[in-house]
């Protein structure tokens, strides 16, 4: 008994492993050897037979034929398939709206820390549409020395339906300078840093949007040897991946 | 007495409620027989199907840096497929330098510390298929291929400091099917070196095999 309601779970979930098949609506569809547009057309396949989706790269599907025939299918044909109810199968298309309900967005960027070339990584995670916390890796390589910055800091988005979506931020963390090996005397310095900064991010498509940023940093390293903290700027310029 | 009088009737109403669900349960019951429709319907989930747009890679090979020797290299890669030309690219790597050929004639005290003669580095690159196609093995199989280009830019740490790089190449890409791959790569690593005096760019070529799985 235990035994037959195993089997029968597993066929069940085996069933479930499978997508339903589609029905071709358009006269014909055309079946390509690669996931590109440079790929040859090798088959087509008439309206009123069924095909199953097999995987996705890109925009690209690629799907078996009834016949056993498979090949890669674009994204606008294979909307105009069948779904088992009759209905035209509507693949989720990424908009702005995806853009402005993002939750986590994930990015690099590069530009110049003073002069210096600067990479950076971050995190982002968004409590509103307006509201979001970012965690940033930074790394600048100049001739004298390289530094490591490390932040978190408050976002404020106030238009995110705008085309070019201004943002603002405001951030605390820690720099970490080392100087380069080759100088008499290098001496390490790790330092608090405040930051504020503006930005512009435009969503490109898809899970893409584009990012330009400019930083204000003070560097809190007024001490008994130095009489004022130090002033520094940044501009970067990256893409992020939002989920 | 009003309280208990209260009870009573609540008990009363209680029971006569249920007893009516109990009695309208099996005329649902029938009601949904008639209405069940005999076939299964099978939902179309497009979360079910199989999006394969990151690729991570391991690649070995050999990296010649310059004044120091040629060496093993091993670096990771994860691409981000973009569309069906253009990919993004992250990748680490690391090798070890050489004795340089002062040390080895002169046989005398080495420039660098074992520690600071180990390079590793990071590099963000973008990339482009630039000749997709196919290869036939017999007249029966068919591989995708794509001949590509990619450039970008990261940091180089060698010698004891992190120095700004930017890296180009080109590479062949093979599909053994469609969730593996295998690639050749040859590259050129650009970073300045002012560890002999001058502050000079140095070219170090590498050349990688490697291997990748999309998920």
């Amino acid at each position: 008994m235990v035994l037959c309601c195993l089997l029968m779970g597993m066929s069940v979930a085996g069933a479930e492993s499978e997508p339903a098949p589609l029905t071709i609506a358009d006269p014909f569809i055309e079946l390509r050897t690669g996931p590109a547009s440079s790929y040859p057309v090798f088959h087509v396949i008439d309206r009123g037979e069924q095909i199953l989706v097999l995987r996705q790269k890109t925009v690209w599907f690629k799907i078996r034929a009834s016949d056993g025939k498979e090949g890669w299918v674009n994204k606008q044909q294979l909307q105009q398939t069948l779904l088992p109810d009759g209905a035209r199968l509507q693949l989720s298309e990424l908009q702005q709206d995806a853009f402005i309900e993002r939750n986590w967005e994930i990015g690099m960027m590069t530009g110049e820390l003073e002069d210096a070339p600067v990479n950076s990584v971050y995190g982002a995670y968004n409590f509103t549409k307006n509201f979001a916390t970012e965690l940033t890796l930074s790394h600048s390589t100049g001739n004298v020395s390289s530094s490591t910055i490390y932040k978190v800091n408050l976002m404020m988005q106030p238009f995110p339906q705008w085309k070019y979506s201004p943002y603002f931020s405001m951030g605390l963390g820690n720099i970490d300078v080392d100087p380069q090996a080759t100088l008499i005397n290098p001496e390490d310095r790790s330092n608090q840093i405040g930051q504020i900064g503006f930005g512009i991010k435009r969503y490109l498509s898809r899970r893409f949007i584009l990012r330009f940023e400019f930083n204000d940093y003070v560097v809190f390293s007024a001490s008994n040897d130095r009489d004022d903290n130090e002033d520094i700027s940044e501009w970067k310029l990256g893409f992020a991946v939002f989920y | 007495m009003e309280t208990r009088f209260r009870r009573i009737l609540l008990t009363a109403l209680m029971l006569c409620y249920s007893s009516l669900l109990v009695a309208q349960q099996p005329a649902a019951d029938d009601d949904s027989v008639m209405i069940e429709p005999s076939i299964e319907r099978i939902e179309f989930d497009e979360a079910q199907i199989d999006t394969e747009d990151l690729e991570i890679l391991l690649m070995l090979g050999y990296l010649s840096i310059e004044d120091f020797g040629v060496n093993e290299l091993l670096q990771f890669n994860l691409n981000y497929h973009v569309n069906e030309s253009i990919f993004v690219q992250v990748s680490f790597g690391q090798s070890d330098g050489g004795e340089t050929s002062y040390e080895i004639i002169t046989q005398g005290a080495p420039l660098l510390t074992p520690s600071e003669r180990e390079l590793s580095y990071y590099n963000i690159n973008i990339g482009y298929n630039l000749l997709p196609g196919e290869a036939f093995l017999g007249d029966q199989l068919a591989h995708n291929t794509a001949f590509y280009l990619s450039a970008g830019i990261g940091v180089t740490e060698f010698a004891g400091d992190d120095r700004f790089t930017i890296n180009y190449g080109a590479g062949y890409r093979f599909l053994l099917n469609d969730a593996t791959g295998i690639y050749t790569d040859f590259r050129n690593h650009v970073f300045d070196m002012d560890t002999f005096g001058e502050n000079k760019a140095t070219n170090n070529l590498a050349f990688t095999l490697g291997i990748s799985w999309f998920f």
